[in-house]
């Protein structure tokens, strides 16, 4: 009997504590903000960190992970939207950004550090700004692949001198996948992206489940090359893994790679709009998006910078020219198309 | 206090499953009619389907199988260290999928490495073998798990009575499996519906299954009630599976035999049993020694395990909190509904076709539906607080506790009830002395399998997580895509030495309370 009654009254102080310490750290005094962001934690710790510092605002964040198939975060906010727990949406990619704006989910909010960022990556009525973009690389294996042989264009997964069960892509259907999906079928046209995405599923090429697996696939030898984000390409190049990264479609006449800025913005009805405005302008500052070149998850800056990506060698990457919208508005019909492509 | 626990479970459990449906009945309501053909998997949707249900069975036979073999060789291990030490294959399950899918490829890799090396073929781990093989390594500790708990339950004496008669292998077949049959089908029913839900290990070896699409759908329309419909089939399937596993089963009422001897002089099997055990021994021993050893190569050194293990002080405090609370919170719902379902009324069949349907909604949706229920301003103030995860991970496992201890349930003499409730001093003291040591072994196994499940709960708690905090596996997830391969072994391994050392306190209390009981 003493044995069943500290048993019970360890679980209930153990529950009691477990309440009061949740509820204790959530509602801590002090100025704070909540940040819901898709940005490693590894990458964004630090910046949030360094804003706490300098501002004595307290950043509480919420962090999306990619196994999530970018149902998380996204649909947290919309389920959200009329009682807002976050101030601020810092997002790693623009599609997903423009469909919370389309949903009446954010609020408007130009700040003044966004001003020399090109207009191509900020919102026109403000919804959002981009900054320290990413781009879509192609990671080759040296050990398997003579460097005579690399390929240079998204269209060599359609060479079949290089075996198809040994080139890789993340489903077309989530993240930026498909959003490079959706700029491709901007670029060549409904027809002929869907036409390319078919012949890479009848090709037998491998499918597998997001960018890091591609790189993981590549690094381990698994895979000769494989289509994934400059991020993921780092990360193996810093590991010491035998990788290249080319940048794809760079020759005069090509289409160029997609560029996905990170974009951040203000949620309507923020429960702290004023520490979400301040939090804004520190992301979008120029010494944010070094901070984010040099950490290795950002590649492209939108702006002159003091500094160079230090995994790859090109420091200027021809990009694809398309409007953001453009890309956003072929997403919804590029997932269902691809969803019947791709899982069969 | 039965009707409460039953009032708790309805608004828990099916409160996510309300809302859902609801937004069903509002977008059906907006003229979206056709969004109910979703509910009807046809053409390369009935494949996927199809598909899906082919791979979950086979992992669920394998499962039982495996289940069975080793079970009934664990089952021996009566005495020292051994006693308390098979009950850490539960610990397992809380390696996540992923670790094993990653351990198994880099295995299979080095192996055709060295088969290259002496001149022969390769043997391609890919397709439907390696997403069975994987996912029947990472959801085996729960099938041994619930097997030993039933071979457990059984009565020493009717083994030692059909001993007398008939041949081992007779008594083991007539007598010890079909009384342990509701934990080992149970067992197998789990493993049916995870298999089912789960979309990332068939993903990883290019096998499409049905729950991809699900997200597929989900993340292109972001509308939950599309997602929810596509769901309905696997609710059905789920609901069928657990029902029919169970229900063909009699009640079987037997004395709490668990802390007894079994098996007094060794039995003697033939050699084909004797030889299948030593295999499955071995397969059991592979699922251990292959991802630990990934996992510890992978960390690298002590210290990156170390710093690993520091840097997640918070997400390890956290989830060791969601996932005790969890476990604790679902027993009490949990016995409450499995004493509905036992009940062979039209009551019962209702619960029955209620309780498994939550297991097969996807979590995100789970998610969706809490955040519906809990964030409004009259709501208790329970949303944005660290109790939101343990709702989320309570609204996804309190059924499998409630199909648990409804396992349990079965093999409790209602005459010993009958006999405390004429000699009771109370109403409690028949609870403690006489329902709880007769509960023990299910109360145990469903608290052990609800805590592994929360502790690796990802798609709803990552919805209603508190700004600020997160979960181990949040975090093993976040640092997945980032590559740090070395950080996510270590935490893995953090994961596996937490459950590990939670399911020793739970024996350790238990087997202390169980020698006072004899006294």
């Amino acid at each position: 009997m003493e044995v069943i009654r500290i048993l019970i009254s360890n679980c209930f102080c153990f529950v009691v504590a477990g309440i009061f310490l949740s509820s204790c750290q959530t509602t801590d005094k002090g100025p704070s903000v909540v940040i819901y962001t898709s940005i490693d934690q590894v990458y964004s710790e630090p910046i949030l960190k360094k804003f706490e510092k300098a501002t004595g605002v307290r950043v509480l964040p919420v962090y999306d992970v990619e196994a999530a198939k970018t149902t998380g975060l996204v649909n947290r906010l919309l389920a959200e939207k009329d009682r807002p727990q976050a101030d601020v949406f810092w997002n790693g990619e623009f599609a997903q950004t423009i469909l919370l704006k389309k949903e009446g989910v954010l609020a408007p909010y130009r700040s003044p550090n966004a001003a020399d960022i090109p207009a191509t990556y900020v919102d026109s009525e403000g919804y959002w700004s981009g900054f320290a973009g990413r781009a879509r690389v192609l990671l080759i294996n040296t050990t398997l692949i003579s460097p005579s042989a690399y390929p240079q264009s998204i269209f060599d997964l359609l060479n079949t001198t290089h075996p198809a069960d040994k080139i890789g892509i993340a489903y077309p259907l989530f993240g930026t996948a498909a959003t490079h999906a959706a700029a491709i079928y901007a670029a060549l046209g409904p027809d002929a992206g869907r036409d390319f995405f078919k012949k890479l599923q009848a090709r037998g090429i491998r499918v597998v489940d997001g960018n890091s697996v591609v790189r993981d696939l590549v690094a381990s030898g698994q895979l000769i090359f494989g289509l994934t984000d400059t991020d993921d390409a780092c990360s193996a190049v810093r590991k010491g893994a035998p990788v290249k990264t080319i940048f794809p479609d760079q020759g005069k006449n090509g289409l160029g790679t997609l560029i996905v800025p990170n974009t951040v913005s203000l949620i309507a009805k923020a429960p702290h709009p004023q520490e979400a405005r301040k939090l804004i302008d520190f992301l979008l500052s120029k010494e944010t998006e070094e901070a984010l070149i040099r950490s290795g998850w950002s590649h492209i800056a939108l702006r002159p910078v003091g500094v160079q990506p230090g995994c790859f060698e090109n420091s200027s990457v021809k990009g694809m020219n398309m409007n953001l919208y453009d890309i956003y508005g072929q997403l919804s019909v590029v997932k269902r198309e691809l969803a019947e492509i791709f899982i069969r | 206090m039965h009707t409460l626990g039953l009032l708790a479970f309805t608004v828990i459990v099916f409160g996510p499953m309300i809302v859902l449906w609801g937004s069903v009945g509002n977008s059906i309501l907006s003229g979206n009619e056709a969004w109910l053909a979703l509910a009807l998997p046809c053409g390369r949707k009935f494949t996927l389907f199809v598909r899906s249900l082919g791979l979950a069975a086979s992992v669920s036979a394998g499962g039982v199988i495996l289940g069975i073999l080793v079970g009934s060789v664990l089952w021996r291990w009566r005495d020292g260290v051994g006693r308390y030490l098979r009950w850490f294959i539960l610990a397992l399950a809380a390696i996540p999928p992923y670790v094993h899918a990653l351990g198994w490829s880099s295995f299979a890799y080095q192996a055709n490495t060295w088969l290259q090396l002496w001149g022969l073929p390769d043997i391609p781990f890919r397709g439907f073998f390696a997403s069975w093989w994987v996912q029947l390594m990472a959801l085996v500790p729960i099938a041994i798990g619930l097997t030993l708990i039933g071979l457990e339950s059984v009565d020493p004496d009717l083994i030692d009575a059909g001993r007398l008669l008939r041949s081992d292998v007779y008594s083991l077949r007539k007598i010890v499996l079909p009384l342990a049959a509701p934990a080992i089908l149970g067992g197998g029913g789990f493993l049916f519906i995870l298999s089912l839900m789960d979309y990332s290990v068939p993903s990883l070896f290019h096998v499409n299954v049905y729950a991809l699409e699900i997200f597929a759908e989900y993340s292109a329309s972001n509308q939950p009630a599309r997602a929810f419909l596509l769901s309905l089939p696997l609710m059905l399937v789920a609901t069928g599976v657990v029902f029919f596993s169970q229900s063909a089963l009699r009640n079987a009422a037997l004395s709490p035999p668990w802390r007894r001897r079994t098996w007094g002089v060794p039995p003697r099997v033939p050699s084909l049993l004797f030889w299948s055990q030593r295999v499955a021994c071995a397969i059991l021993l592979a699922q251990i020694i292959v991802p630990l050893i990934i996992l510890i190569l992978t960390a690298g050194s002590w210290q990156n395990i170390v710093l690993a293990v520091s840097s997640a002080h918070r997400e390890t405090a956290f989830t060791m909190w969601i996932a005790v609370a969890t476990a604790l919170a679902s027993l009490p719902l949990g016995l409450s509904v499995g004493n509905e379902l036992i009940n062979p009324t039209k009551h019962g069949k209702l619960w029955w076709a209620l309780v498994t349907a939550p297991l097969a909604i996807p979590a995100p949706l789970i998610g969706i539906g809490l955040i519906a229920i809990w964030n409004r301003p009259i709501a208790l103030g329970l949303y944005g607080t660290g109790l939101m995860p343990v709702l989320a991970a309570l609204a996804r496992f309190t059924p499998l506790a409630s199909i648990v201890l409804l396992a349990q349930l079965r093999r409790v003499d209602p005459a010993l009830i009958d006999a405390a409730r004429i000699l009771q001093t109370s109403p409690a003291q028949t609870w403690v002395q006489v329902k709880l040591p007769l509960l023990a072994p299910g109360l145990l196994a469903a608290a052990c399998i609800v805590f592994v499940l929360s502790a690796g709960e990802l798609g709803a708690t990552m919805l209603v997580a508190p700004p600020g905090q997160a979960t181990l596996t949040m975090r093993i997830y976040n640092f997945l895509h980032y590559g740090a391969s070395d950080t996510v072994a270590g935490l893995c391994l953090l994961m596996t030495v937490a459950a590990m050392a939670s399911g020793a306190l739970a024996v350790v209390a238990v087997a202390g309370w169980s020698r006072l009981q004899n006294r």
